[in-house]
């Protein structure tokens, strides 16, 4: 005989009664009274189902009229469970929690499996979709973001006319090489993102005024150009966007709930996973402009020239407090590494 | 000793000759009750008057209750089963006997009640209402097993697993919480929420097919989504309350669609076009209807909070709002980057800010019968456990997310108290009805919840 201690409510009432639940080894079933003892429910055979085990809450026994029977007595319950062969393959679950073993294995193949699915398995998926979209798609979504920044940050481009024939005219070979692309180049005065060049999905590239100025050869911005070609080839933008979708994603499936936003810094690992996708980018940009650069006989070095230059010029602000810092090189971090493949 | 007792029922309703207002001047007269007391009487559901009271007696309080309007009922315990506890109503002791209750007799029945409102303080006889605490058994290492085991789990049944996943996480909290040795019980089968999740994929996939097809067919559709989200409300509503039970006795939801329509789309819409001045009183409309559609058994929840309590609330932000966008605005001019930290640090304030305003005035504007609830949430508090459950989640990129969910929770159970006027054992069950099955398993997608 088993006994168990516990709380007996009745299938009507919120009546909450102390009392032990006795269970025979020929399979009956009686529930009495803590206090003096009196029969509350006898059953002849054993016809009650019990609750699974999770951690230490409480477990049930379902009787057969809507009664239930409450206990803490865990182990109990698991003895009456194993004497009458009533198991559950869900038992394996309280298994896994509870063995350290099993802990330790499970958090060992989630972080490989967070690390392998960032690593490879979101861009990879990314990537699929981006090049799948119809280019109409890429379209829409490079003319809603043009039309965000021209809201927000850029103003139209005081570039004289003159200057933005002759690069036109500079550009144009290279442009009649990407026909596939459907190419626009746009200027403008790039405000508080000074000097900078963006790739929007759909094949716009916006030169701000401030590059342009800075420039001191017109192939130094046809070499950006091909970076930015570059972005263009790969779907990059639209990638972006996806792979941002994918993580935000994948983050709610691994919380469960984000439960409001009380847990803000969620969204960190995000961060820094989104900035190594962005250097990963930036060297496919680098890749495809120095083979351009090489197959048409530009020499590369324009780039590295021009980068030193931005750099040069915005160092001074980025150390003072408050300069701006959200220039083309915050976008597009430079490392040593990657100019000198350029000045190769 | 009477061998057989009788509880004596109040069934929610006037009777058909009377008004309300003649029915609760009755009951204030009979048992010399506060107005206000007598009013939660007539508005429950159902309330015990009297309890355990051998046959006669319980007949002559019926015959009493019903001269007086109430349509009541003599209800047979079937064993000796019994509390020591006395009443809802002690002070029926006192009442006079049922033949100078008449009606049509009013001088009488005057003067028996002066005679008795000068008797030494009837007051006395009312038990002082018992302060029953929340309780949360939950730790932050057992339930980060419970959270690496679902993940591991779904990832590997590629999201088959994740019904399961949500019913024992649920199962994890509520068994966790008690009420005078009571533990909530979650009772969803999983089998239904894949069923449903299976069924709202399904729709999708077919809706994102047809708009690529005939894109003006998939239009029409999305605005049909519209119109059946107040119908998911409400299911989603009922099936949670439908599968939360404490003491054997499972918890309910009976709201209305129309009415959900209103508060949930209706009004949101009139309140964006009044530029968020009716945000308030929208929020609380669908406090108030989720709270008064409620019910625990066949007992309904009540309401009691107002509009002018939740415009309160967002006028007492309006201080901090300009202190804060001053901050801000001065740290800008000074330290541009300090900037973004003071409009984090702002940020969580109000999230502090609303949460605990929010929780607590929804708690303790609810009742169950005579019983209420009391949350009383510290912003300051509040707001170093987000901090330091912010702070930790980041360092340790989302590891500690069980603990701080623990933690948030315990925080506020341990802040929860109800404060119940008799016991808490004459709730009764509702008799189980089917419910469309396939806005039942739907319901779980949104989610919508009393909220904790």
């Amino acid at each position: 005989m088993i006994s168990i201690t516990g709380k007996w409510y009745d299938n009507r009432t919120s009546a909450q009664i102390d009392a032990i639940c006795r269970i025979y080894d020929n399979g009956t079933v009686r529930v009495e009274r803590l206090k003096d003892g009196e029969s509350l429910v006898l059953l002849p055979r054993y016809d009650i189902k019990a609750s699974l085990r999770l951690a230490d809450t409480p477990r049930r026994l379902y009787f057969p009229a809507g009664e239930k029977f409450e206990t803490k007595d865990n182990d109990a319950v698991d003895k009456v469970m194993n004497r009458f062969k009533r198991r559950s393959w869900l038992k394996i679950v309280y298994h896994m929690e509870s063995r350290k073993r099993y802990i330790v294995l499970a958090l060992a193949s989630l972080l490989l499996f967070i690390w392998g699915s960032m690593k490879y398995g979101v861009p990879t998926a990314a990537k699929l979709i981006a090049f799948r979209l119809p280019p109409s798609i890429h379209g829409i979504a490079g003319q809603h973001s043009l039309d965000i920044l021209d809201r927000a940050v850029f103003s139209p481009s005081e570039l004289d006319e003159a200057t933005r024939t002759r690069l036109m005219e500079h550009f144009r070979p290279v442009i009649e090489d990407h026909p596939d692309n459907e190419l626009k180049i746009v200027f403008r005065r790039g405000g508080r993102l000074g000097p900078n060049a963006f790739a929007l999905p759909g094949g716009t590239i916006i030169f701000s005024d401030e590059m342009v100025r800075l420039a001191e050869h017109d192939d130094e911005l046809l070499a950006v150009l091909t970076h930015e070609i570059g972005h263009i080839v790969h779907r990059h933008a639209m990638r972006r966007a996806i792979q941002d979708s994918l993580l935000g994603f994948a983050l709610l499936a691994i919380t469960g709930d984000v439960s409001g936003s009380s847990e803000l810094f969620l969204g960190l690992p995000v961060l820094l996973t989104e900035s190594a996708y962005s250097r990963q980018f930036e060297r496919e940009a680098d890749r495809y402009a120095l083979d351009y650069l090489r197959s048409r006989g530009t020499s590369p070095i324009h780039f590295a020239r021009l980068m030193r230059r931005i750099d040069q010029k915005m160092a001074p602000k980025l150390k003072a407090p408050g300069g701006k810092w959200l220039n083309y090189l915050s976008t597009h971090p430079l490392t040593e590494e990657r100019l000198r493949n350029f000045e190769q | 000793m009477a061998d057989t007792l009788y509880n004596v029922i109040y069934r929610g309703k006037v009777l058909q000759d009377f008004d309300f207002e003649t029915a609760k001047r009755n009951l204030i007269k009979m048992f010399s009750l506060s107005e206000e007391k007598a009013e939660k009487i007539l508005q429950s559901r159902q309330v015990v008057l009297k309890k355990n009271v051998d046959e006669s007696t319980a007949k002559k309080y019926g015959i009493a209750l019903k001269k007086a309007g109430l349509d009541v009922a003599m209800e047979k315990i079937p064993t000796k089963v019994v509390s020591q506890e006395a009443t809802l109503v002690p002070a029926l002791k006192k009442v006079a006997t049922p033949k100078e209750e008449r009606k049509d007799a009013p001088p009488p029945r005057e003067k028996l009640v002066e005679k008795k409102a000068g008797a030494p303080a009837p007051a006395a006889g009312i038990k002082l209402p018992s302060r029953i605490p929340f309780e949360f058994h939950g730790t932050g290492s057992e339930y980060f097993k419970i959270w690496l085991v679902n993940i591991i789990l779904s990832i590997v049944t590629l999201g088959i697993y994740s019904p399961w996943a949500k019913v024992r996480r649920k199962q994890y909290f509520y068994g966790n919480t008690h009420v005078q040795g009571a533990g909530f019980e979650y009772l969803a089968d999983p089998v239904k929420i894949l069923k449903g999740r299976a069924i709202v994929v399904g729709l999708l996939i077919v809706q994102s097919i047809v708009s690529n097809l005939v894109p003006i067919i998939g239009g029409i559709l999305g605005l049909a989504i519209l119109f059946i989200l107040p119908w998911l409300v409400v299911r989603s509503l009922a099936f949670n309350a439908s599968n939360s039970a404490i003491r054997n006795i499972r918890f309910g939801f009976d709201g209305n669609v129309g009415e959900a329509a209103k508060v949930y789309v209706l009004w949101p819409i009139l309140a964006t076009l009044t530029l968020g001045i009716l945000f308030p009183y929208v929020y609380f409309r669908q406090k108030k209807f989720i709270v008064e559609n409620s019910s625990y058994g066949t007992t309904g929840f009540t309401f009691t909070a107002t509009v002018g309590e939740y415009y309160g609330l967002i006028f007492s932000a309006l201080i901090p709002i300009v202190i804060g966008i001053v901050f801000i605005a001065a740290s800008g001019f000074f330290f541009p980057p300090a900037a973004v930290l003071v409009g984090l640090v702002l940020y969580l304030y109000f999230f502090a800010f609303f949460s605990v305003k929010t929780t607590n005035l929804l708690y303790n504007s609810s009742r169950l019968a005579l019983h209420r609830m009391e949350s009383t949430l510290k912003i300051k508090e509040y707001l170093l456990l987000v901090v330091t459950n912010s702070v930790a989640t980041a360092l340790t990129l989302g590891l500690f997310h069980p603990w701080a969910k623990v933690r948030t929770l315990r925080y506020k159970l341990e802040h929860l108290t109800m404060v119940a006027s008799g016991d808490l054992d004459s709730f009764i069950a509702k008799e189980q009805k089917q419910v469309c099955a396939v806005g039942e398993e739907m319901g779980d997608f949104l989610d919508f919840d009393f909220g904790l």
